[in-house]
């Protein structure tokens, strides 16, 4: 559950999400949910001419499975919480 | 007479027996409280929706709920992609579109091959985007072709990559990376 609420925090920002099959989308987090399934807003495909069928999607859920990276903003990793929280959750409460 | 009474009664009926479920409940009576249970048990997802999930709230989570009836792209794991309108879908991301085509691209030549009605197995799928109906589909340069035209192109694409990769395979002893 640590990361769910972690991408939790991070709804609103802008993220690229690179995808197993290499597509990579750039776009505003909007929502997480526990299965790490994604839903990005105003997505751009980073390499769009090699993904024309993309064009028009605005808006896109992406199952979590599928999932390789997400690229966070740099000022969204704060390692003292991240830290923290695993270390509370590891002993159990 | 006798017919426009019975059309007349159910409704005070159903209200009355609405409220004496509401106060046997409040007083504990098993049996409704049996037919409630039984109920959340076959429509978990109303009682859900109707305690905290406003209809609003389906545009605020991950839920496929917000992109139901619209038309959508669905991008599946081997690399095909299906446009049709989302019907159905579950926690897996199974999902049923309607009046699915399968959208197959050659280099700049394009086609939709109607399909029908689609049942997607969650496992396969990649991505579901919403098609934003004002933007072009497909970048301008790009032709409609026929589904004949379209099969013929890709044919001859996958035999150049077969001939690409032999070509390769026979040049391996070369050592070239």
């Amino acid at each position: 559950m640590l990361f769910f609420s972690y991408f939790k925090d991070l709804v609103g920002r802008e993220v690229t999400v690179e995808l197993k099959n290499d597509l990579a989308i750039r776009g505003t987090l909007h929502s997480v949910d526990q299965y790490l399934n994604i839903k990005l807003e105003n997505t751009r495909v980073v390499d769009q001419d090699k993904y024309p069928h993309m064009l028009s999607v605005r808006n896109c859920f992406i199952r979590g499975s599928v999932v390789r990276y997400v690229q966070l903003p740099p000022e969204g990793v704060d390692i003292e919480i991240l830290h923290d929280a695993t270390r509370r959750e590891a002993r159990g409460g | 007479m006798e017919c426009e009474n019975e059309f007349n009664q159910p409704k005070p009926m159903m209200e009355a027996e609405f409220e004496s479920t509401r106060v046997e409940l409040v007083l504990g009576n098993e049996c409704h409280l049996w037919r409630i249970f039984w109920c959340f048990l076959i429509y978990p997802k109303t009682f859900f929706t109707m305690s905290w999930e406003g209809p609003e709230d389906i545009y605020l989570s991950t839920s496929l709920a917000s992109y139901l009836d619209k038309k959508l792209l669905v991008l599946l794991r081997d690399g095909r992609k299906l446009m049709g309108i989302l019907r159905s879908f579950d926690q897996f991301a199974n999902a049923v579109l309607e009046g699915a085509s399968e959208r197959v691209i050659v280099g700049d030549l394009y086609c939709d091959i109607p399909l029908g009605l689609y049942v997607i197995r969650g496992e396969n799928v990649v991505l579901i985007g919403e098609l934003d109906l004002e933007r072009e589909e497909l970048p301008p340069h790009m032709t409609c072709v026929s589904t004949e035209e379209i099969k013929r192109a890709q044919k001859a694409d996958r035999e150049a990559s077969d001939l690409k990769g032999t070509m390769r395979k026979r040049m391996e002893f070369l050592d070239l990376d």
